[in-house]
């Protein structure tokens, strides 16, 4: 009789599950086309191009390349050795699309596999530094610091950031000259472990600092994703990507902890987030149709639906008190699969995505 | 985390209630409303009842039916009479910031019993006269179309013929093909009982069908349709498109030279589908849709209650049905703060006007398409 109520219960929960997977995972979404203005590729630019994060100036770097088995799953892709690179576009000049910075400096390029990027520019020095979220083999994850040497476009290897909070990298987030946040997706690195945790729906992503020491800030996060900040760097915010939440957290400046303010459901799985310099305005790249992008990872010539969604607090008193959730680009997979990220600049944006291509965009719809 | 608990628990019921996921799934309680504005947006002062159909003349000039009869189904009292009169509104494409006047409507007519749903506009390439045909609601069971000549020098509707006829008993939508002939669609069976109206309409069995009148005697063409609602003609006259709200599709029908059709192709939109304007100059369809059915059900009882607005462009890939491409962008979607329940989008040189069952009008200029 107990023995009986209790697989009652273990097949509810296994049921509630299955659900809520299959919820998340978007079958029930159609997928129209939307675009905000005149949108083209960027050629030269279609091995992914997974975070873009763009400087004061306009510049905009872009972390391209990305083939961790981790995360890209195609087997040609694998056979293929797609390196990794650090590409640069001006948002000043976007006819001049894409250069490659050259890496400088005691770092080898044969293991430079990039995910999530940051930019830190120092208000006192102007110097431009790029943090740079690198799997190494053997599923091992650092951050590497690079310096931005504009006259020479290229980038002047710093430091690599490793510890043994930093299992399970996706994003990171600069504070300070050697100093940033970090994301870390799941708990397992690899392998039948990492597959039943994202299926099962486990809750053991999070975020963690680094400040000459790392530590673990925030567990308990389904897939942990994008992090960014607000411009005045009060608010930090965190994408969970199987939940398909914006987490708003307020950041204390005396031990940069972080406390929980406000979830955000934006009904999609959200990626990663850039946050509008000028406006405050937060742009999450998105994946509408979750099992689209889950077989793309396996077969990168599928096509996976992509989104690009803005999200607008209200500037009350509590600056978070109302959010406003807008669709501002969303395609199937003809112009560009599995978006991840949206970085904006004046009127312009570019759309990366996770193996895919990328995409410039005018905005003329409002 | 309330929506997401909300959403999970309906995840959950519906999940393991097989049979009502169908059901669920068709009223759309899935589907994900943001915000999207092809531009500048907003509501045209002076129409507050509805803007349920919208058709627009080559010139630029755009008709409104307005102030549907709620009696036909179960609505707010503050949308059935005697608290509405039905209008036909004028709007300028050409001079928008004149926003709307009401077309007085003359001749030998109850204008008491005038509560108009969808409508239609022939242009007569020969004698440029400008007739407006209009679905009219008197009473639950009382239905006609009325043909009104427009007099564009005094800005009035002449009301010209009152068709009756035993298969005109449901109308919903109609398009003119001729000065005394069009097609229309009867969106239900039972007209009589609004029970049955219900089951009809949730038990999803196909019973709509679509009329056609030929100056003289009114035929059904097509049976088999699940809610028939809009109805429109391809810009050169061969082609008929009807939408099904329920089912979310697009029924492409071939007119043949007896003035029958022959079904081509459904064209699937994944939305509630109401009505189909089309652009002459590139024969795309706009779709007016109820993004989200369950809500739209609930603002019918409520006009108070938000419902999402959605506006598609259709366009079609080939010269002839069944069409090898199918090209559906969004083009507006709105959570209701400023439109409630979309019914039709209407398209004149880079600007939109935007009608609602029981709502207002939007006026949107168009950025990019």
């Amino acid at each position: 009789m107990v023995l009986r109520l209790i697989s009652v219960v273990i097949l509810a929960v296994i049921v509630a599950r299955v659900c809520n997977f299959v919820y998340v995972s978007g079958f029930h979404k159609p997928i129209y086309k939307q675009y905000p203005g005149p949108c083209r590729l960027v050629p030269g630019v279609d091995r992914g191009s997974e975070d873009i994060t763009v400087s004061s100036e306009g510049l905009a770097f872009i972390s391209s390349g990305l083939s961790s088995p981790r995360f890209v799953h195609d087997p040609q892709r694998h056979a293929e050795g797609v390196k990794g690179r650090i590409l640069l576009f001006d948002y000043s000049h976007p006819e001049k699309n894409t250069t490659e910075l050259s890496i400088v400096g005691n770092f080898s390029n044969n293991h430079f596999d990039p995910h999530g990027i940051s930019l830190y520019q120092n208000p006192v020095t102007g110097e431009t530094r790029l943090f740079v979220v690198n799997h190494l083999p053997d599923f091992k994850d650092s951050v590497e610091i690079f310096r931005f040497m504009e006259k020479e476009k290229s980038l002047y290897h710093l430091k690599t950031c490793q510890g043994e909070h930093m299992y399970s990298l996706n994003d990171v987030l600069a504070v300070g000259p050697e100093s940033f946040y970090f994301t870390n997706d799941m708990f397992f690195t690899q392998g039948i472990l990492r597959i039943l945790e994202l299926y099962a729906g486990m809750a053991w992503g999070g975020v963690g600092l680094y400040d000459v020491t790392d530590k673990i800030l925030l567990q308990g996060m389904m897939f942990a994703n994008g992090i960014n900040m607000s411009p005045d760097g009060r608010l930090v915010y965190v994408a969970e990507f199987v939940r398909n939440t914006v987490n708003i957290y307020k950041r204390v400046p005396e031990d940069n902890s972080l406390i929980i303010q406000k979830v955000i459901y934006t009904y999609t799985s959200v990626d990663n987030i850039e946050v509008d310099k000028k406006t405050g305005d937060i742009w999450l790249g998105c994946h509408p149709a979750l099992y689209t992008t889950i077989k793309h990872m396996e077969n990168t010539t599928k096509p996976a639906a992509s989104q690009v969604l803005r999200l607008r607090l209200s500037s009350n008193s509590d600056p978070y008190d109302k959010a406003e959730l807008r669709q501002f680009f969303m395609d199937g997979g003809e112009l560009i699969s599995a978006s991840s990220v949206a970085s904006m600049y004046n009127d312009a944006m570019l759309i990366g995505s996770v193996t895919d291509r990328m995409v410039y965009c005018e905005i003329k719809t409002i | 985390m309330d929506s997401h608990c909300v959403e999970w628990r309906r995840a959950l019921v519906v999940c393991t209630a097989g049979i009502e996921k169908r059901k669920c799934n068709r009223l759309s309680f899935f589907k994900v409303v943001y915000k999207q504005h092809p531009g500048f947006c907003r509501t045209v002062p002076g129409v507050e009842k509805g803007s349920e159909d919208v058709t627009v003349a080559s010139n630029g000039l755009a008709f409104i039916s307005s102030e549907l009869n709620g009696k036909k189904e179960t609505v707010d009292p503050s949308r059935m009479p005697p608290n509405i009169r039905g209008k036909i509104f004028l709007f300028d494409f050409n001079h928008p910031e004149n926003d709307v006047i009401e077309l007085p409507l003359k001749g030998d007519f109850d204008r008491d019993s005038f509560y108009p749903h969808g409508i239609s506009l022939y242009e007569d390439d020969k004698t440029d006269e400008k007739r407006l045909f209009v679905v009219n609601h008197r009473a639950r069971g009382d239905e006609c179309i009325e043909i009104f000549r427009f007099e564009e020098k005094i800005k009035s509707l002449i009301h010209l013929k009152t068709i009756r006829g035993d298969n005109i008993y449901s109308v919903n939508d109609v398009v003119a093909v001729g000065p005394d002939s069009f097609y229309y669609t009867n969106d239900g069976y039972f007209v009589m009982s609004e029970f049955f109206k219900r089951v009809e309409l949730f038990a999803d069995v196909a019973w709509t069908n679509v009329g056609f009148y030929d100056g003289n005697t009114d035929k059904i063409v097509q049976s088999g349709l699940q809610y028939a609602n809009g109805i429109n003609v391809s810009p050169e006259g061969r082609y008929l498109y009807v939408s099904s709200v329920i089912r979310g599709f697009i029924y492409v029908f071939e007119i043949r030279n007896d003035n029958s059709i022959e079904e081509k192709q459904r064209i699937n939109v994944y939305s509630g589908v109401d009505n189909i304007e089309i652009d002459k100059k590139t024969g795309d369809l706009w779709l007016g849709c109820n993004a989200v059915l369950y809500q739209f059900v609930q603002h019918v009882g409520n006009v108070t209650i938000p419902a999402p607005s959605l506006v598609l462009k259709v366009r079609l890939g080939s010269k002839s049905a069944p069409y090898d491409n199918v090209d559906i962008q969004q083009v507006f979607m709105d959570d209701g703060s400023l439109l409630k329940g979309s019914s039709v989008a209407s398209y004149y040189d880079n600007k939109m006007l935007v009608g609602t069952v029981l709502d207002k009008l939007g006026f949107c200029e168009i950025k990019h398409l």
